[in-house]
């Protein structure tokens, strides 16, 4: 597993299972930021869908209509449950009800109103695949927006606005827009000292990569010194600089990277911390087996050692030559 | 600049609850009533296969699959279940099993989360440890906490207490695990297990299916042999019984008449060709339960059926603790899911009881009070283990039990020996 994936599986498979099943039931599911989503399904049939993050207002000001009005203009947003910051809900019955085969039918008939069957049944089925991607991708939809929207003005030759929100509690993204670039820096910030080392390897491996990818956007190491960022945001002059963090640049253009597929570039963008994360816990998980095993080794290696016997020294007197035990 | 800082309300607390078992891991977000993972412990992995030819788009050390993805890749990766008998054996893989689990299907980031993990009775002290220093160095983890998993049936029944012996029980009790792997049946008074009195049988979930997989083998049922454990599996689950008097000739006898309700019509598809079929479902039905009360029916060498082990283990606890552990015994695992079996557990263990009341009645002309059995089933009894370091992690208490990683860094691995049990509050 490389890229970690946009939809939280929790509730790709809680969802199905919520409006198949059609039980009146409550799941909450965390995740990465500080996220919690909670799934209600009502007796009813309307399933409900809170979301609540870190941060939330600021980052939904910066593209929240949009997201709404992208991904969740088919659904009702309801009044936020209590402890939550959106909701949304879906109603199953909205869904085609597939028609009963009468008991004098003929066989023609029958045929028909099967193959009708089929048809309202597939239907359901993409429907409900809709809602469960909808509904399983609202963190990466909420983090990812920001950036689909700068990409979708800069293609449309409209003029993005820069912007920058704090992700978590020592991390801050900015996003700067050009004519037909959009400049990214991120603050990453670790505090275990392995975490911070392993992070410092992968991403001098990602800037050495550009030499084994084609088009590869500039990446590299910044702090809060940089020109550009200071001529945006000229705040960052008078911050506190965390000596746990480090701040990454990259440059995507708009004609090798953000003309066609915003969507998949805004999932990496919006996950690039959880990525880095996972694959320093992967390479320590590596390193403590490998670890295990040396050490498994110098152990058995230890058992097979024999101590000297002692053996007594005797003195010779020099002069005398008689020998003397010590 | 301000930070803003991170409000920790209910929904900001992050506790993860993982019930490693040999055959299934349940694992999910505490505050739930139900696990939102039940995985397979399994890690397809290409340790020990011969190197082929990898993609290069690939990295060897994360090419490797967990729970019921891992069935799909047995042509490329060998199988590997890292757990026997509750214990684990594969510590490497154990790791690559819970980074996986963590990142994967939990999504949660360890620094901020505390985890409630399970482990069997009589696990060792070591294992305590080693899995601390897999959660506090590899994974950073925010918290630990391991309980011991009858422990944490208990703490489930006790929230849902099903008669009034329940309500006052708290963690007093008897604990029938039966799972996938192995039956325990474990003695805990006020949330410490009785280890002397813990007895074991090897046989459970897995072995009844294997039983029923042989039965229908032997009937000559036409099952593709790609699909005939999966086959016995959904049978074992779906139709099997126990007799509510014990009563085996009885029970023949009725299947042979053909009384309604006996024989069963099970509808299966091949996973190959998809071709459907149907079979029909006989004595397996009440055959394979009933190991419990007949173990000798799988295995030659255990004869002692389980009213007996549960018997024997409660006589062998301290005599101020036996009322209470006949007076709550709870079953806990998917294997004591049987229709029937609470029912029949009560009555063998109240009989054995009743009887060696009146031989000590006869003897002393004293007549004793009598004892009155409970089994008592959990509505969530599958997951009663899960569900219980779910409740445990809501209570106020939790807060000042888990070990944090600070605590950790200062003491050492050694801390994990010890985890207090506290009694829950309603």
């Amino acid at each position: 597993m490389m890229l970690i994936d946009p939809q939280n599986k929790l509730l790709k498979t809680q969802i199905m299972e919520l409006i198949m099943n059609k039980q009146k039931r409550i799941v909450v599911a965390k995740d990465y930021n500080y996220s919690c989503t909670k799934l209600e399904y009502m007796e009813d049939g309307k399933l409900f869908l809170s979301f609540q993050c870190f941060n939330f207002n600021e980052i939904f000001s910066i593209a929240g209509n949009y997201m709404i009005g992208k991904y969740y203009k088919d659904y009702t947003r309801e009044e936020t449950e209590n402890g939550f910051n959106l909701t949304f809900s879906f109603d199953a019955q909205s869904a085609k009800e597939e028609p009963k085969i009468p008991k004098n039918a003929t066989e023609a008939e029958k045929a028909e109103i099967q193959e009708l069957r089929q048809q309202i049944r597939g239907e359901n089925q993409k429907l409900f695949e809709k809602v469960t991607r909808d509904f399983s991708q609202i963190r990466r939809n909420f983090y990812a927006v920001a950036f689909e929207q700068a990409f979708d003005q800069i293609n449309k030759g409209e003029g993005a606005n820069k912007f920058k929100y704090q992700s978590r509690e020592n991390e801050v993204v900015y996003a700067i827009p050009d004519k037909d670039a959009l400049n990214i820096f991120y603050e990453i910030s670790f505090q275990d000292n392995v975490d911070r080392t392993l992070a410092n390897l992968i991403i001098t491996e990602i800037i050495d990569a550009k030499k084994n990818v084609k088009m590869a956007p500039p990446i590299s190491r910044s702090n809060y010194q940089s020109s550009i960022l200071k001529s945006a945001f000229p705040e960052v002059s008078n911050i506190k600089v965390d000596p746990n963090s480090q701040v990454i640049t990259m440059t995507l253009f708009k004609a090798q990277h953000f003309s066609k597929n915003i969507e998949q570039l805004s999932t990496f963008l919006q996950g690039f911390r959880q990525y880095l994360h996972y694959h320093i816990h992967a390479s320590k998980t590596y390193l403590h087996s490998r670890i295990i095993k040396r050490i498994g080794q110098f152990q058995r290696s230890l058992q097979l050692c024999q101590f000297e016997p002692e053996i007594e020294k005797k003195n010779e007197d020099l002069f005398t030559q008689s020998v003397a035990k010590a | 600049m301000q930070q803003k800082q991170i409000d920790k309300g209910f929904y900001q607390t992050k506790v993860c609850v993982i019930d490693n078992g040999t055959g299934f891991t349940k694992m999910g977000w505490a505050g739930n009533t139900e696990p939102q993972f039940d995985i397979p412990t399994v890690v397809a992995d290409h340790q020990d296969k011969q190197k082929v030819q990898m993609s290069k788009n690939t990295n060897d050390n994360l090419d490797y699959y967990i729970g019921y993805e891992a069935y799909d890749y047995t042509k490329s990766h060998n199988i590997f279940y890292p757990m026997k008998s509750g214990i684990i054996e594969n510590w490497d893989l154990m790791e690559k099993f819970w980074h996986r689990s963590i990142f994967d299907y939990l999504r949660a980031e360890p620094d901020e989360t505390t985890f409630i993990l399970t482990e069997p009775p009589m696990n060792p002290p070591e294992n305590r440890e080693n899995i601390a220093e897999i959660f506090f160095e590899t994974f950073n983890a925010k918290g630990l906490h391991i309980s011991v998993q009858a422990v944490l049936s208990l703490f489930s029944s006790a929230f849902a207490p099903v008669n009034d012996y329940q309500k006052t029980a708290g963690l007093t009790g008897m604990v029938l695990d039966s799972g996938d792997g192995v039956t325990h049946c474990i003695p805990v008074s006020d949330g410490y297990v009785i280890g002397s009195c813990i007895k074991h049988i090897p046989l459970a979930g897995r072995d009844i299916t294997q039983f029923v997989q042989n039965l229908l083998k032997e009937r000559g049922e036409n099952i593709p042999a790609e699909d005939i454990k999966k086959v016995a599996r959904e049978i074992k689950e779906k139709y099997g019984y126990c007799i509510s008097d014990g009563d085996l000739i009885k029970e023949f006898q009725a299947f042979d008449k053909g009384e309604k309700n006996t024989f069963k019509t099970y509808y299966g598809k091949n996973s190959i060709t998809k071709e459907k079929y149907t079979i029909d479902v006989g004595y397996e039905r009440f055959l394979g339960p009933e190991m419990f009360f007949h173990p000798e029916f799988l295995d030659g060498k255990w004869r002692s059926p389980i009213d007996e082990i549960i018997d024997k283990s409660i006589q062998s606890s301290p005599v101020d603790c036996r009322k209470k552990l006949y007076q709550n015994i709870i079953l806990s695992g998917g294997s004591t899911l049987f229709e029937g079996f609470p029912e029949r557990l009560e009555q063998q263990v109240q009989r054995r009881i009743d009887s060696r009341l009146l031989k000590y009645a006869q003897r002393s002309g004293f007549k004793p009070a009598p004892i009155k059995v409970n089994v008592s089933q959990n509505p969530f009894q599958r997951y009663a283990v899960w569900q219980g370091g779910s409740l445990m992690a809501c209570q106020p208490q939790f807060e000042k039990v888990y070990h944090t990683r600070q605590e950790y860094f200062e003491r050492g691995p050694s801390i994990a020996r010890y985890n207090a049990v506290f009694q829950p509050q309603y």
